[in-house]
Parts: C-alpha cells; structure tokens; sequence
C-alpha cells in the first residue's frame, strides 16, 4: 500500500529577474514498509526532493504538483498542521550529524524536546524515554551520555543521536538524507544496520537518499534514479543494478572500480546547471548511445520492462554491456 | 636502494595545559616504518583521525616529525638545505583533498600552474603559456580555461588543475591526499583514469591516500592499513585483499559498500564489540584495536603487539607472533 505519493513535483527558484526550475515533473512513490532508494549525483536534486516533502524549502524556493502522505497533499496543508506530521508521522536525518543537532543543548534534552512538544510530555518522563531511546539505537552507557553535550560526541555516535530524534514517535516514514556519507565504512556499516532493525521492527517505510551505488544495493527495495532534475529510471533494486535501462545509470555502473587493470568507463563532461539544460534529453550530450533525436525531443519516462521505468528512447534496446 | 624510505617516523602533539594537571600528548603518527619503490603505488587506508594525513604532509615535509627519518633516493629529507632541498620540492608534489580549498580563488588558472615554474626557473618566461596549455591539455581541460577563475569550475575541474599544477614541476612522485572524495562517482572514474595515465606517461610514483577500498584496491600495488597512528597490517594489495590477517583489516574490507552484497551490515556490526574509534589521546594499553577486535584474548590487553613479518605481510597482531 503507497505511504507517500509524490506526483509531478515540480521546484524551482523565483528570483525578481528570473525564475530556474530544479526539480521536473518528479513521480515517485514509497509503500509501507519498504526502502526507497533515490539516487543521483551532487545538484540533481534529491535532497531537495525531501525537502520539499518536508516543507522545508527556503523562502525563494516554489514546489508544483502534489505530494500525497495517507491521503494529506502536504503542500496544500497549513503550517500548523504540518508542524504536527513533522517529526511525527514523518521524520528526517540528514547528513551532517555535525550540523544537526544544537550545539548548546544536552543531547538527551534534544530527544526530550521532540516527546515535549508532540505530547506534552513532562521534562523527567520526556529525559527518561530519551535513555530509552539511546539504548535502542545502541548508545553505550546512555544513562551518562544522556547529560553529554554534542561535541563530546565522536560522529557516529552524534548521527545515532539524530536517528533517536528521528524515531522518538515511531513516525511511519523516515527520510534518510545521506545519512552515512560523513561517516567511516565501519560505522556506516552499523548504522545502515541500525535503520535495517528499526525499519524491520516498526514497519517504517524509508525513502533512502544517497549517491553510493554499494550502499543503495545492500538497503533498498525500489530505485528511483535522478539526473538532472529528473528521475531517468525507476525499478527494483536488482533490476537497477543487473540490468539498467538508462544510459546514465549504465554511466554510474561503469564508474566504479572493479576489475584490477581494467580502465574505467566514466560518464565524459559534467553535471549540466539546471540553467543550462541540453535541448532534448537532458543527458544527451554525455551519453554514449546518443542518436539524432535525442538531441530533439525529451525523452517520456516510459516502461521498459514489466515495472522498470526508463526515460530513454533506446531504452527497449539491449544497450548494457554491448 | 628504495626510492622513499620511512623509519620509526613519529609525529607527536603536545596538547595544551588543561586546568587540573599537565597536557596530553596525541600521538598521531607512531613509529611508522615503510619503503615505496619507484613507478609503484603506495596506499595508505584507514579511518579518520588515524593519522593518515599528518603522515602525508610529513613526507612532502610540511610539517617536522618528531623523530624518525625518511630517505628520498638516499638523500634525508629533514636534513636538506637549500639547493638539495629545492631539487626535493620539485620532484614531489602534493594533492589535496578539497580542490575547493587548494586553489587560491584570486588567482587565475595561468598564474596557479605557471607560479611553481617561474620559482623553479626551469621554463623560459617566452615559453610558460605554451606549458600551460600544454599541462591543461593533459589533464582533459582545454587551453582556453587558462584565463578562468576557479570559481567558474566544477569540482572534477578543479581537482585537473591541481594535478595540472603538480604535474606542471614534472615531479617525480605524487602525494595524493584523498583526491577523489569530494567528487560525484562518475568524475571520480574521469581523475582515475587520469592518474593511471599520466602514471605510466611520466613514471610517477604515488603515495596515495584514501578511506576507499574499492579504490585503493583498483589503482594501488601496497597497502599501509593505519589504526591511531600506526601501521597494522603491510602487504602487497592483491594479497591483502584476498587475504587480510589483522582482524582490523578484516574488519574494514567488510565494512566496505559493494554492489551486491547485502548483508554486509549484519555481518560487521555483529562482530564488532565496543563501536568508537578510541580517542587518540587515550589509547588502549595493550593493543590498539584491542576495544573493537572481534579476535581478542587475554593477553591483548597487556601486551604491545610489534609489526613482524608473516607470509610476506608485515602485522601487528597477537595471533601471528
């Protein structure tokens, strides 16, 4: 059953002088229970993506279309009905643990905050489930560490920390924005393992954000993949990583080091500026398959395969590892 | 005779008085001992704080260890003074992780890679634009971006330039300090296959630091895997990936994302016991992974494990001794 229902999620940016949309048309959808995987590079629009389905898009910013969440389009509600759903129902880890969290306020008092405000908690019962909730993401002797402050904290353990505050009202969607990337591989490791347990405990469906094509294939479900302000292909996660449609997800594919000696593959040129898009596809002018007609005419993100979604017009072709 | 040899090289910090009682000292590198030969790749791995770095700015002498001595083709390197020293600064060359941070934002492309050759002397001033484009050219950006700022490039730019601008010395080594990661996966293959080939075109030696594996593995010949300032594990990179000994570099093989494997996770953090990384003014008494070893017995505790020998990898563990 869909939790979260992003149709034609349109952002952009007005400025008096001009206005550059960064996020097209975006569909994406994310059922109970699974993990959703959206991948892409740095500026294609991802964590704006969750931005927006948060409602914490800065000032300047617009968002068109509609993102339904147990039937509410969130962006038609009102503030105070999305402070409610906010930290509750929905709830969000970002990437720097560093940043995250308020420097002059006790860890635990952070956690505390979050049972304070949405159930009026008192401040003893609040700190009480607070150790609670740092035992269940397994922080050693949280009953002390409870009256730390965040920089007595290494990384990995602040990043727990967010994911107490995240988890505090069991929400039922957890938006994940690359949450290990400040991290060593060991800790990542654990704490991929950390929302593994919580997801697999409470039901809690995840839209994962990340740009790592090892971790998207050892925690996802489903795979939306975005360039450019676009999502080019949509599947399971095995058919995204066996059996990709678009070029630019064969692209990424490529890029990682695999075989000793063997030269890699990388996509030539870069990111384009979301104010500077080729005419046609957007990937286009870096994609090795190009025809004549992908410089004319955008591509549809059409079914390539039973459930596989790619915006491609070779996408039918059999193009990976020809 | 190797082209670079480290010995016993460490590299202290006093840290500063506290209220109560005298500082402490963080020993970020620790007695670290290895040689590099020449058109090889050299890798230092390890997590953040392991002292990775400070150890690569101390061999492209930017900082002063606190003892220890490295030799550069025979020459010690702390000992050289002016001309010697000079000849060293052209023959190795570094590159930083942030190609953000590492250029000078008022400078143009042109002035930053002609400015090592104008106080190396070794162009004619009538020359140094034809150089520039050339060394451009060489790392896949055109002649015509010399008059650019850096602020007008993408991050995959900027890091050509600074190997533009380490290549423009023709040096005989290069110190890569975390080159790719602050690049997206797919400008990361571009700069490795950069690297590869101006590796074999001008025989560059490379000291290459990285938290990676799946890189280190692809592009390196040796491996140094660090744990609070010293070396654990040394072998052959091939060899220490089939076959790790310290339970450290096991640990972290593991640890690594790979597509697909799926449970890597589960596997790691079940073996793992205590999860932090111990401060590195604290060390353990015993054995320095002795906190989070999944292997660990009694005698872990008491006694210093020294780097020996073992099937041709150099570890320091209890259980090879």
């Amino acid at each position: 059953m869909t939790l979260l229902d992003v149709r034609e999620l349109s952002v952009g940016f007005s400025s008096l002088y001009s206005s550059i949309k960064v996020i097209s048309d975006l569909s994406i959808h994310v059922d109970h229970g699974e993990v959703f995987g959206l991948v892409g590079e740095s500026g294609c629009g991802k964590s704006l993506t969750a931005y927006s389905i948060m409602g914490l898009l800065p000032e300047n910013a617009y968002a068109e279309g509609a993102v339904f969440f147990k039937d509410k389009n969130l962006l038609e509600i009102d503030r105070e009905e999305l402070r409610k759903l906010r930290g509750k129902d929905i709830s969000m880890v970002f990437q720097e643990p560093m940043t995250s969290l308020n420097p002059v306020l006790k860890v635990g008092y952070q956690i505390a905050e979050v049972f304070m405000a949405h159930y009026g908690t008192s401040k003893k019962e609040a700190l009480s489930r607070a150790v609670e909730l740092m035992k269940a993401v397994r922080i050693p002797s949280s009953e002390l560490r409870v009256n730390e402050y965040p920089h007595q904290m290494s990384g990995g353990m602040r990043q727990r920390i967010m994911i107490a505050m995240a988890i505090a009202c069991r929400p039922s969607l957890l938006i994940a924005d690359e949450p290990t990337t400040a991290l060593d591989v060991t800790i990542q490791a654990e704490i991929l393992q950390l929302i593994r347990n919580l997801k697999d405990e409470d039901n809690m469906s995840v839209l994962f954000i990340t740009h790592d094509l090892g971790i998207v294939s050892e925690i996802t479900d489903r795979v939306g993949v975005m360039y450019a302000g676009r999502i080019v292909e949509s599947a399971t996660v095995s058919n995204i990583l066996n059996s990709p449609r678009h070029p630019y997800t064969m692209g990424l594919l490529d890029s990682l080091p695999t075989v000793k000696g063997k030269p890699l593959k990388p996509i030539p040129g870069n990111v384009p500026r979301p104010e500077d898009l080729p005419e046609g596809c957007r990937f286009s002018d870096r994609c090795r398959f190009a025809m004549s007609d992908c410089h004319d005419v955008e591509p549809e993100l059409a079914e390539a395969a039973p459930g596989h979604l790619a915006r491609c017009i070779r996408a039918g072709e059999s193009l990976w590892h020809s | 005779m190797a082209f670079i040899d480290v010995k016993n090289i460490k590299k202290h910090f006093q840290l500063k008085k506290g209220v109560r009682g005298k500082g402490k000292v963080l020993k970020a590198v620790d007695d670290v001992s290895f040689k590099v030969e020449k058109d090889s790749v050299f890798a230092i791995v390890g997590e953040s704080g392991c002292g990775k770095s400070t150890l690569a700015r101390i061999l492209v002498r930017l900082i002063e260890p606190t003892s220890g001595t490295v030799s550069f083709n025979g020459e010690d390197l702390f000992n050289l003074k002016r001309t010697a020293l000079k000849k060293f600064r052209r023959s190795v060359q570094i590159i930083f992780q942030d190609p953000y941070a590492s250029l000078n934002p008022r400078m143009r492309v042109y002035s930053t890679i002609s400015e090592p050759m104008k106080i190396h002397r070794i162009v004619p001033s009538g020359d140094l634009k034809e150089r520039v484009a050339e060394l451009l050219t060489s790392v896949g950006l055109t002649p015509d971006m010399m008059d650019k700022y850096p602020h007008e490039f993408s991050g995959g730019q900027r890091q050509r330039i600074c190997i533009a601008r380490a290549l423009s010395l023709s040096p005989e080594m290069i110190v890569a300090d975390e080159p790719l990661s602050s690049l997206d996966v797919s400008i990361q293959a571009q700069i490795i296959n950069l690297l590869q080939d101006l590796k074999q075109k001008h025989h560059l030696s490379f000291i290459f630091i990285s938290h990676d594996l799946n890189v280190v593995h692809y592009f390196s010949d040796m491996v140094a895997v660090m744990y609070l300032g010293r070396i654990m594990e040394l072998a052959d990179t091939d060899e220490l990936f089939e076959r790790p000994l310290h339970p450290y570099t096991e640990l972290l093989l593991k640890s690594a994302p790979k597509i697909g494997v799926k449970n890597r996770s589960k596997h790691v953090s079940n073996r793992m016991n205590a999860t932090e990384i111990p401060s590195p003014v604290d060390i353990p008494d015993g054995c320095l992974f002795y906190t989070r070893c999944p292997k660990r017995f009694d005698a872990c505790n008491r006694i210093i494990p020294q780097l020996k020998k073992f099937e041709g990898h150099s570890v320091r563990c209890l259980l090879y001794s």
